[in-house]
C-alpha cells in the first residue's frame, strides 16, 4: 500500500510509455487500493455474497438468504448501468504550460486515459472530445474495448492547440449529445468564467451529469517566481514585464478568486468540481469520479 | 559669475556615472523571458507596479548617476567665481581700462572733446558688475580712478580731469599701465579702450617688444581729424657766448609745418622781455624752415622767447632759452712741495694739459700741500692731488670738509709714496687703501696696461666708441696695488686684474683715485693722446658734483626733465605763477622735478634769482599717423604668454581661485547633496525589485 502513491504519481506516469499503459498502472493500482473502499461494486449485474458488516447499508442485505441460512448477506453486483460517459479534454495552447517537465495537458491526458480505462472497466461507454476554440477530435461514447484504445491513441499524440474559447465548443457539444450521460470536463478552465458556467449549464439543461476537474499547474498557483522577467500569454503571444516579488500577492488572491468563482459557479448548477494540480496523484481525481459516480448511478 | 573647478581634472570621474547606465541597459538586456499559460491574472495589478517600477528604476538610476557624478564634482572643488555679482542678470561682467590720450596734440582742434565724447558713450554700454580703471595718458599714464565696478562718478572724472598736457605720447607706457591694472581684475573678459589720435611719435616700435596679457584685448578710438595747418619751433639753436668778443651770436631756429596747408606768418625773438627781432616766414606744408636772428646778448644772464603766428595748435608756436655768459671752471692742483713749474712734475703736465681747455675756460693754480691750510678751497670746482705723498692733518681735514660739502678730488700717486704713511694721511679721501707699490724698481720692458675699463662710467663714456681714444697703449710701469672699500666703484683696472682707477661718494662730493701717478715717472700716460681728454672728463665729472653753476647750464630743459639747482635755491615760480617749494638737502643735490609747463621758470635763492627754459617736445608736434594694424600687431598678443609667466599667472589663479573656494566651501553642501542622494537611494533600492 505505501508504493502506490509511487506508482499513481504523475511525474513518474509520464516516464511510463505508452499511455494505455499508463492508465492500466492507475487503473489497476487505484482498484487494488480499493479493496478497504466502500464504494466498490455497487452495480446492476450480481457478482457475489459477502457476509454483513457492522456499517454496511441495510438496504442491500438480501433478507431472503437470511431467511435461509439466519445470516445477513450482502449482494454485490456488477456494473450494468448502461452509462455514456463523454470526456472532454481542454487542449487549449494555455494546458500546454507546465512546471517540472509535466504539462497540464499531460496531466490532463492522464487524467483521461484512467478514466477512460475505468470507465471501460466498469462496462461505460465511454467518449473523448478536445476542444480548443473549436471542437477538434470527436470520439463517440462507445463500452467496447477497442473503442478504449482508439481514446487512448489520441490522447497519445495529443498536442496543445489554440486559444481558449470554452463557450463556443461547449455549446455545441452539449448540443449534438442527445442521450443523457456523464459529462466530465477536464480543463484549465482559462475563460471568462460565466461563458464557462453558461456553457456548463446547458450541459446541465440537457440532462447530463458534469464533473469539471480543474488542471491548474502548482506554479499557477504559487507563482514561485523571483527575478523581473517577461511573461508571455502562451495563448496570446502578448509579452509584458513582470516584477513577480511585488504582485505575487496579488496575483494569488487573483487566482484563488478565480477559483472560488468556479468553485461556486460550479455549486450553483450542480456540477461537480475538482480542483488537481499537476503534482497530485492521479488516483484522487479517480476517488473522486467514483464517489460522484456513486451517488448518482 | 561661472562655476569653476579648483581642481578640474577629478571632474573626469564623472564620467563613473555612465557605469549605472552601462549596467541598467546591460542588465536589461538580460531579463528573461517566461511563457506562462496566461497573464490574465498577472495583468490585473501588473500595470501599475511596472509603470511604478520603472520610475523607481529610472530614479534609482538617475540617483546613482547623481551620486557619480557629485562625488566628482566634490573631489574637483567647486567654487562661484565673482560671487558679488552672482545676483545680477544679463551678460557676463567685464573688466575694461578707458585710456584717453591727455597729449598736447589732442589739444589741436577738437580732438580733446571727441575723446571724452567717445569715452561717455563707452559708459553708457556698461552693465552693473562691470569693472572699469579710467586712466589718461602722455608719456606717462595716470590712474584717475582705480579698478572697480562703481561708475557713477566717471562721467564727471572725464569731464573735469582730462585736458590736454604739454607732454608728448607714449603708448607702449599707456597700454602696460592699463595691463597691468586690468591684472587686478578676475573677470575673463578684458578690455583695453584706446581714445588716442594715433600719430607715429607715440610708438617707437624699435624701443620695446612688450606685448599686452594674451588674455586682454584692445580696441582703439580714433579720434583723429584732417589736419590744417600746425606749425611748430621744434629747435633754437644758440651758439655760447664764451668771451666778451663772441657776445653777438646767430640764433638758429628751425621750424616746421607738419599740416596740409602751407603757412605763412611772423616769427618774432624777444630777449629778456623785449622784441628784439621779427621775420616773415612762409613755409609750404610738411616741410621745414631755418630762420637766423643776429642777437647780441648784452647780460651775462639772458632769458629769450621765440613765437610764431596762430594755428589750432599755439602751444608748440613759441620757443624759449637762456643765454648766460659762461664762467671758468676753477681747479687747484696741490703737489708735494712748490716745483715752481719744473717740467718733471706733474703739475705741469696737469696744468698744461687743464690751461688748453676753451669751452668752458679753466682757472688753473699749482700750490704745495702747505698752502692746503689757507687757500679757500670753496672757490675751485676740483682738487687734484698731483704728487703727494703725505697729507697734514689740518689740510687733510679741510679737504675733507671741501669734498664732504660738493667738491671733487682727484689722486694721483706720489713718487715718494709709503704705503702706511699715504694711507694714514689722506684717511677717508681714499676709495682704496695702498697694499703695496709693485715693482720696486721700473724696468721698462715690464708694464701693465689699462684693460677693463668701465665705459659707461661718464668720465669713459666719450671713450667708448670705436676710434675715440685707446687707453691700451699706454703703459704702466709701477702702481700701487689697492684693496677697495666697500663703498667704492672700480672703474677700470689693468690686464693683470689689479685695480688701476676707483672712485667713492663722500658726502655730496666725490674723490677719485688713480693708482698711478699723473706724470711720466710711473707711466707714459701724459704723453698719450687719451690723457687730456681723460683729465676733461675727470675734472667735469669731478665739478659737476659740486655747487651749481648756471653759467654752465644748458640753455633749454623740455617737459618732463630734471633740472638741477643752485644749493641755496628756496622757490621756484612756474610760468603760470605757482610757487613751488624747493626742500633743501645737506647730502643731495637740489633737483627740480616738476616741469610740467613749457616756459621760463624763476628759481629765488638767497639774494640771488635766475632762470631756466623749458619747452615742449615737439614730436608730439609731428601728426604723422601711425599704422594702426602694424600697431596693433605689433602690441597684441597672439599666441600666449611666456611658460614663466603662465606659470606665475596660472599660480596666481590658482591660490586665488583656492582662496575662493576655501571661503564658499559649495563641497560642503555638494557633499550633504550627496549624502540625501545616498540614503535616497538606498531607500528606493530597498522598495525596487530586481
Amino acid at each position: 500500500m505505501s508504493e502506490l502513491p509511487r506508482f499513481l504519481d504523475p511525474h513518474i506516469l509520464s516516464r511510463i510509455s505508452p499511455i494505455d499503459l499508463r492508465a492500466r498502472v492507475v487503473v489497476e493500482g487505484f482498484v487494488s487500493g480499493l479493496h478497504k473502499s466502500p464504494y466498490r461494486g455497487f452495480s446492476v449485474e450480481f457478482a457475489q455474497y459477502r457476509q454483513y458488516t457492522p456499517g454496511d447499508d441495510i438496504r442491500h442485505i438480501d433478507w431472503k438468504a437470511f431467511a435461509r441460512s439466519d445470516r445477513y448477506y450482502i449482494k454485490e453486483f456488477e456494473d450494468e448501468t448502461n452509462l455514456q460517459c463523454f470526456i472532454l479534454l481542454d487542449r487549449s495552447a494555455s494546458m500546454g504550460y507546465g512546471s517540472n517537465g509535466l504539462t497540464k495537458l499531460e496531466y490532463g491526458s492522464y487524467l483521461a486515459a484512467s478514466l477512460a480505462y475505468f470507465i471501460r472497466q466498469q462496462r461505460d461507454g465511454v467518449g473523448l472530445i478536445t476542444f480548443d476554440q473549436q471542437i477538434r477530435d470527436f470520439l463517440p461514447a462507445r463500452s467496447k474495448a477497442s473503442h478504449v484504445y482508439a481514446i487512448l491513441s489520441l490522447l497519445d499524440r495529443l498536442t496543445a492547440g489554440e486559444e481558449t474559447n470554452m463557450g463556443k465548443p461547449l455549446h455545441e457539444l452539449a448540443d449534438s449529445i442527445s442521450r443523457r450521460g456523464l459529462v466530465i470536463l477536464i480543463s484549465d478552465l482559462i475563460d471568462d468564467t460565466s461563458r464557462t458556467m453558461d456553457a456548463l449549464q446547458h450541459f446541465r439543461f440537457k440532462g447530463h451529469d458534469v464533473i469539471v476537474f480543474h488542471i491548474v499547474d502548482p506554479d499557477e498557483m504559487t507563482f514561485p517566481f523571483t527575478d523581473t522577467a517577461k511573461f508571455e500569454d502562451s495563448e496570446t503571444g502578448e509579452q509584458i514585464m513582470v516584477v513577480p516579488t511585488l504582485i505575487r500577492d496579488d496575483y494569488i488572491q487573483a487566482v484563488e478568486h478565480f477559483m472560488e468563482e468556479n468553485r461556486t459557479g460550479c455549486a450553483k448548477i450542480q456540477v461537480d468540481y475538482l480542483k488537481l494540480d499537476t503534482s497530485q496523484p492521479l488516483d484522487f481525481a479517480l476517488f473522486f469520479y467514483l464517489s460522484k459516480r456513486s451517488h448518482r448511478y | 559669475m561661472g562655476l569653476t573647478f579648483l581642481t578640474p581634472l577629478f571632474l573626469y570621474g564623472a564620467l563613473g556615472a555612465l557605469v549605472p547606465l552601462l549596467l541598467h541597459l546591460i542588465k536589461r538586456q538580460r531579463a528573461r523571458l517566461h511563457v506562462f499559460s496566461t497573464l490574465r491574472f498577472l495583468k490585473i495589478s501588473q500595470k501599475a507596479v511596472v509603470r511604478q517600477q520603472r520610475l523607481r528604476r529610472l530614479l534609482l538610476l538617475l540617483l546613482r548617476m547623481a551620486a557619480c557624478a557629485v562625488l566628482a564634482m566634490i573631489f574637483a572643488r567647486p567654487f562661484l567665481k565673482d560671487i558679488q555679482n552672482a545676483a545680477f542678470a544679463g551678460p557676463a561682467p567685464k573688466a575694461m581700462a578707458i585710456l584717453i590720450d591727455n597729449s598736447y596734440s589732442m589739444g589741436f582742434g577738437n580732438r580733446m572733446d571727441l575723446a571724452k565724447r567717445r569715452a561717455l558713450e563707452l559708459l553708457g554700454d556698461l552693465h552693473i558688475g562691470d569693472q572699469v580703471v579710467l586712466m589718461s595718458f602722455s608719456t606717462q599714464a595716470r590712474v584717475l580712478r582705480e579698478i572697480g565696478s562703481e561708475h557713477a562718478d566717471l562721467a564727471g572724472l572725464i569731464q573735469t580731469r582730462i585736458r590736454p598736457s604739454y607732454q608728448g605720447t607714449n603708448y607702449i607706457e599707456a597700454l602696460r599701465s592699463a595691463d597691468d591694472q586690468l591684472t587686478l581684475s578676475n573677470f575673463d573678459d578684458r578690455m583695453i579702450y584706446l581714445i588716442s589720435d594715433f600719430h607715429q611719435a607715440g610708438w617707437d616700435r624699435q624701443a620695446t617688444r612688450w606685448q599686452l596679457s594674451s588674455d586682454v584685448q584692445l580696441k582703439m578710438i580714433d579720434v583723429w581729424d584732417e589736419r590744417d595747418v600746425n606749425i611748430a619751433i621744434t629747435e633754437a639753436d644758440i651758439p655760447r657766448p664764451l668771451t666778451e668778443s663772441e657776445r653777438t651770436q646767430d640764433v638758429v631756429v628751425r621750424v616746421k609745418n607738419f599740416g596740409t596747408s602751407p603757412f605763412q606768418g611772423e616769427m618774432t625773438l624777444d630777449v629778456n622781455g623785449n622784441a628784439a627781432a621779427t621775420k616773415r616766414v612762409s613755409i609750404p606744408s610738411q616741410s621745414g624752415q631755418v630762420v637766423t636772428f643776429r642777437q647780441t646778448f648784452r647780460s651775462d644772464a639772458n632769458t629769450g622767447k621765440i613765437t610764431m603766428g596762430n594755428d589750432d595748435l599755439p602751444i608748440d608756436n613759441t620757443f624759449y632759452f637762456t643765454v648766460n655768459m659762461p664762467s671758468p671752471l676753477r681747479v687747484l692742483i696741490v703737489e708735494e712741495r712748490s716745483t715752481r713749474g719744473s717740467r718733471s712734475s706733474a703739475g705741469y703736465y696737469l696744468s698744461q694739459a687743464l690751461g688748453l681747455r676753451q669751452d668752458p675756460p679753466m682757472t688753473v693754480d699749482v700750490r704745495p700741500v702747505s698752502d692746503l691750510t689757507s687757500i679757500a678751497l670753496g672757490r675751485y670746482h676740483t682738487v687734484i692731488m698731483a704728487d703727494v705723498g703725505t697729507l697734514p692733518r689740518a689740510a687733510k681735514t679741510r679737504l675733507v670738509e671741501y669734498v664732504k660739502s660738493g667738491g671733487g678730488i682727484m689722486i694721483g700717486q706720489s713718487r715718494s709714496v709709503s704705503p702706511n704713511i699715504f694711507n694714514t694721511s689722506f684717511g677717508e679721501l681714499l676709495p682704496g687703501r695702498i697694499e703695496s707699490i709693485r715693482p720696486k724698481d721700473i724696468r721698462r720692458d715690464q708694464f701693465e696696461a689699462l684693460a677693463d675699463i668701465n665705459y659707461q662710467h661718464p668720465i669713459f663714456q666719450p671713450f667708448a666708441g670705436p676710434h675715440h681714444g685707446d687707453f691700451g697703449t699706454a703703459r704702466f710701469f709701477k702702481v700701487a696695488r689697492i684693496e677697495a672699500d666697500s663703498a667704492s666703484i672700480v672703474l677700470g683696472k689693468y690686464d693683470d686684474g689689479k685695480i688701476a682707477i676707483l672712485e667713492k661718494q663722500l658726502g655730496r662730493g666725490r674723490s677719485l683715485m688713480f693708482t698711478s701717478t699723473l706724470d711720466l715717472s710711473w707711466n707714459d700716460l701724459p704723453i698719450r693722446g687719451v690723457f687730456v681728454p681723460f683729465l676733461y672728463q675727470s675734472v667735469d665729472y669731478l665739478a659737476a658734483q659740486g655747487s651749481f653753476d648756471d653759467r654752465r647750464s644748458t640753455y633749454y630743459h623740455l617737459v618732463g626733465e630734471t633740472v638741477r639747482l643752485p644749493d641755496d635755491v628756496t622757490t621756484v615760480i612756474s610760468p603760470s605763477n605757482v610757487p613751488i617749494t624747493i626742500e633743501r638737502s645737506d647730502t643731495e643735490m637740489s633737483l627740480f622735478t616738476e616741469t610740467t609747463e613749457p616756459g621760463l621758470y624763476t628759481r629765488r635763492g638767497a639774494g640771488d634769482e635766475g632762470h631756466f627754459a623749458i619747452n615742449l617736445d615737439t614730436r608730439e608736434s609731428d601728426f604723422t599717423r601711425m599704422d594702426l594694424e602694424e600697431f596693433v600687431a605689433a602690441v597684441i598678443n597672439p599666441i600666449t604668454e611666456s611658460q614663466e609667466a603662465q606659470e606665475m599667472k596660472s599660480q596666481a589663479n590658482q591660490m586665488q581661485n583656492a582662496e575662493i573656494e576655501r571661503r564658499q566651501r559649495l563641497w560642503w553642501y555638494l557633499s550633504l547633496f550627496l549624502l540625501a542622494v545616498v540614503l535616497g537611494e538606498t531607500f528606493l533600492a530597498s522598495r525596487t525589485h530586481r
